[in-house]
């Protein structure tokens, strides 16, 4: 009798088994469904860890980072078509996705975004970051408003946006754009358009090669180094914040420097082609005039700053 | 309370947030809805919707009235008598195809996007992303429907605040403190120098930018 009932014991659990291996099975398959309905395939979640990936990709594909917690992200071109990812998190109170469009093949997209899982956490518990390298003709859009940001080596067209965190751009060739509420942003042998927008961070412009650049901070200071290229266009606008442009001797370009309530301290010869050396109906402290043959446009203006201009030693 | 859920998909996950939906229009087009502000003070999502409609409707009122060129109302009279909706010039035009070959200001066209812009969301056919970022706006002239909106803005921003991070609290407060700082002066400089085109071009700059870092406050997606 006992032994019959090992027996049934034995059947019954070896008949739950099967059925939880069944059901194991239907699951995995369920899932493996539903990941191939999905738009993008969500390829990779990870949550308190360190995750290393590499995807096949596009020439020119579309790269976004989205970090609203914090953390680095630092994003460097090469000429692979492929992009290598290493991301981690602080902690398994947030995870990363990333999403591959489409989800087989070269990808056209990715996706990189953290998640907080915990919202009660700790905000250094919530951070992760970044470090990837992308095709050089990748485009890309970073959204990290409490973690700074470095991007290198790209020439398609980059947009990073934060809050509060630094952002560095060096030797990008596409068009740039970066906004920071409170963040320095300095931009280092950029050649294509550049706008550099602040409200209380210094914007740094290294050996400069842009032909157009519009630039703006209200109390941080604008610094740029570099070249005015023949027909390029300059709009440097500070409100309290001091600027400092230095530029080689022998560039070409028509200045307008302005400021309302600071001084104009200009030390590049101008001439005035037959115009009058200050404008009629404006106030403030002026420089304007014609440097060489006047080929490109720089306007700078400043509510209480004041403004230097000065020819490269 | 969030009426948002995944990529795509819209659910009204709470009554007020389908009655802040309903509240909208009217809102927007000046009807006083204390209701609609106070959710908005309560649901992120809500709040960022709401920053960025105001947005949208001051960049419209910006835009000034703008005569097509004369071959877009010769390709519109010609595809419209082609499809017999007029006849030819000689005969006398209906009353409504006169109104409509008249030049409408850019600003009544914007006023149609947004209604239209509405409509669609009030149905759930568009979605304004929590991270939309909206293009900044020339900065020409101050005006007093943006001071309007800004305040409104800040307002929300003021009773949500208690609710973000405290370090993104500390750096939107540092920069509206910036540019409020900012906007005092101007004013001042303008109440000595009223014809100040400069001192008027940072007013307004310093509105817009004030708009925008306040939208970015109500729509920021920090993970909470």
């Amino acid at each position: 009798m006992a032994a019959r009932n090992r027996f049934a014991d034995q059947r019954a659990s070896a008949h739950d088994r099967r059925s939880l291996q069944r059901k194991v099975s239907l699951i995995t398959r369920l899932r493996f469904v539903a990941l191939l309905l999905l738009p993008g395939g969500v390829l990779l979640a990870a949550a308190g860890g360190h995750v290393e990936k590499s995807f096949q990709t596009t020439p020119n594909p579309r790269i976004s980072i989205s970090n609203p917690p914090g953390g680095t992200v630092v994003v460097r071109g090469w000429d692979k078509s492929e992009v290598h990812a290493v991301c981690s998190t602080s902690s398994s109170k947030a995870e990363i996705d990333v999403e591959q469009m489409p989800s087989t093949g070269e990808a056209e997209k990715v996706r990189f975004s953290t998640h907080v899982l915990d919202p009660q956490a700790a905000a250094e518990d919530k951070t992760a970051t970044y470090e990837l390298d992308i095709p050089a003709g990748a485009s890309l859009d970073i959204y990290s408003p409490q973690g700074s940001v470095s991007v290198e080596r790209t020439s398609g067209d980059d947009w990073v946006e934060t809050i509060s965190g630094k952002v560095s751009v060096t030797d990008a060739a596409g068009r740039v754009t970066v906004h920071s509420l409170n963040g320095n942003i300095e931009l280092v042998r950029l050649s294509g358009q550049v706008e550099a927008i602040s409200v209380i961070g210094n914007l740094q412009f290294t050996a400069s090669t842009s032909p157009r650049v519009r630039a703006q901070t209200e109390s941080g200071r604008i610094l740029f180094d570099g070249d005015f290229v023949p027909s390029g266009e300059y709009i440097l606008k500070s409100y309290a914040g001091d600027m400092d442009i230095t530029c080689p001797a022998s560039d070409s370009f028509e200045l307008s420097a302005r400021s309302l309530h600071g001084k104009v301290d200009n030390q590049v010869r101008l001439n005035h082609k037959g115009h009058a050396p200050i404008p009629s109906g404006s106030s403030g402290d002026i420089a304007f005039g014609f440097h060489n043959q006047g080929d490109a446009t720089v306007n700078l203006k400043s509510f209480s700053g004041t403004i230097h201009v000065r020819p490269r030693p | 309370m969030s009426a948002y859920e995944g990529e795509g998909i819209q659910v009204w996950s709470s009554e007020a947030c389908r009655r802040f939906d309903l509240q909208l229009q009217p809102y927007l087009e000046g009807e006083d809805r204390p209701e609609l502000i106070a959710h908005a003070a309560e649901c992120a999502f809500c709040a960022a919707v709401l920053a960025d409609l105001l947005l949208v409707r001051d960049a419209a009122s910006a835009i000034g009235p703008e005569e097509p060129p004369a071959r877009v109302w010769a390709n519109v009279r010609a595809t419209l008598a082609e499809e017999g909706l007029i006849r030819p010039r000689r005969q006398p035009r209906r009353a409504w195809a006169d109104w409509f070959l008249r030049p409408v200001p850019a600003a009544g066209m914007a006023a149609l996007l947004l209604l239209g812009f509405l409509s669609l969301r009030t149905r759930g056919y568009l979605h304004l992303h929590p991270q939309y970022r909206p293009t900044p706006i020339a900065a020409q002239s101050s005006d007093p429907q943006l001071e309007s909106s800004v305040a409104e803005m800040e307002h929300v921003f003021q009773a949500q605040s208690a609710t973000l991070d405290p370090a993104m609290k500390l750096a939107y407060e540092k920069s509206l403190e910036t540019l409020d700082s900012e906007i005092q002066e101007c004013l001042s400089s303008l109440e000595h120098e009223p014809g100040d085109g400069l001192a008027r071009e940072y007013l307004a700059s310093a509105y817009h930018q004030k708009a925008q870092v306040l939208a970015s406050a109500l729509g920021v997606d920090d993970g909470r």
